[in-house]
């Protein structure tokens, strides 16, 4: 198992992750845009919980990625605290598991990496 | 070899600009000044590229105010960098609706020079329901 990352993804990371991606899905920054997909809060994007897998991935010091694989199993909402877990599941064979969830073990994410 | 149901929806190109994969890093917080483009940057390429999200919708006639990514997946095959320019093809490869949900699945080849660099999969999903618009 690597080292757990603790992280929040806060309401202006998410603006400025949109704005970065030019990912301009209305649900992640205008809260009435949101609701009316009902969600009871803007989202984070699963691309950015994405990133901070890769991120994560990269402090574990695992290189040279070659395949990474995700589901997006819940919403991430603002000033969520996330913590990233992960293990090779054959170290042998370069394949590892990641999953993002909330403190209370929501899973976010979900995936496969390999090297 | 492309499979017969795939759909071609659209082709852009993009030039990997250091301030953006800055800006990128930042709004991600990677902490790291060399000039590797993080894995999922593929991402602004599509969106900065020409692949906007209205466009995304438009091509996949999905209404624009419920959309979610379900699924993600790169292969990466060769290493990009800041002033590459890559272009981008998009496939459909397919499209179903379940229970009120419909799930689009695309692949897109990323190509530098002609040669394939990053292949990306991703299923998007039109959620429509009684809670929802």
């Amino acid at each position: 198992m690597f080292k757990l990352i603790s992280t929040v993804v806060t309401r202006d990371q998410i603006k400025e992750y949109a704005k970065a991606s030019g990912d301009f899905n209305p649900i992640h920054t205008d809260l009435e845009a949101a609701k009316k997909a009902g969600l009871q809060d803007c989202i984070a994007h699963g691309m950015l919980i994405m990133a901070l897998g890769s991120s994560a991935i990269r402090e574990w010091g695992v290189q040279s990625v070659k395949t990474y694989d995700v589901r997006f199993q819940s919403m991430t909402y603002p000033d969520e605290p996330l913590v990233l877990k992960g293990q090779w599941t054959d170290e042998g064979a370069g394949k590892g598991l990641i999953t993002v969830e909330n403190e209370e073990g929501e899973i976010k994410m979900k995936g496969t990496f390999t090297v | 070899m492309m499979k017969k149901e795939e759909i071609e929806l659209h082709r852009y190109s993009h030039t990997i600009d250091k301030k953006q994969v800055e800006t990128f890093k930042h709004a991600i917080r990677e902490i790291d000044s060399s000039n590797i483009v993080p894995p999922t940057y593929a991402t602004v390429i599509d969106f900065q590229g020409g692949m906007s999200f209205d466009k995304l919708t438009e091509l996949l006639e999905f209404d624009p105010k419920c959309v979610l990514h379900g699924s993600q997946q790169y292969e990466y095959i060769s290493p990009i960098f800041t002033g590459d320019t890559i272009d981008a093809s998009v496939f459909l490869t397919s499209k179903t609706t379940k229970r009120g949900m419909t799930f689009a699945k695309l692949e897109t080849k990323y190509m530098r020079n002609g040669e394939c660099v990053i292949i990306s999969r991703s299923t998007l999903i039109e959620q429509k329901g009684d809670r929802n618009v």
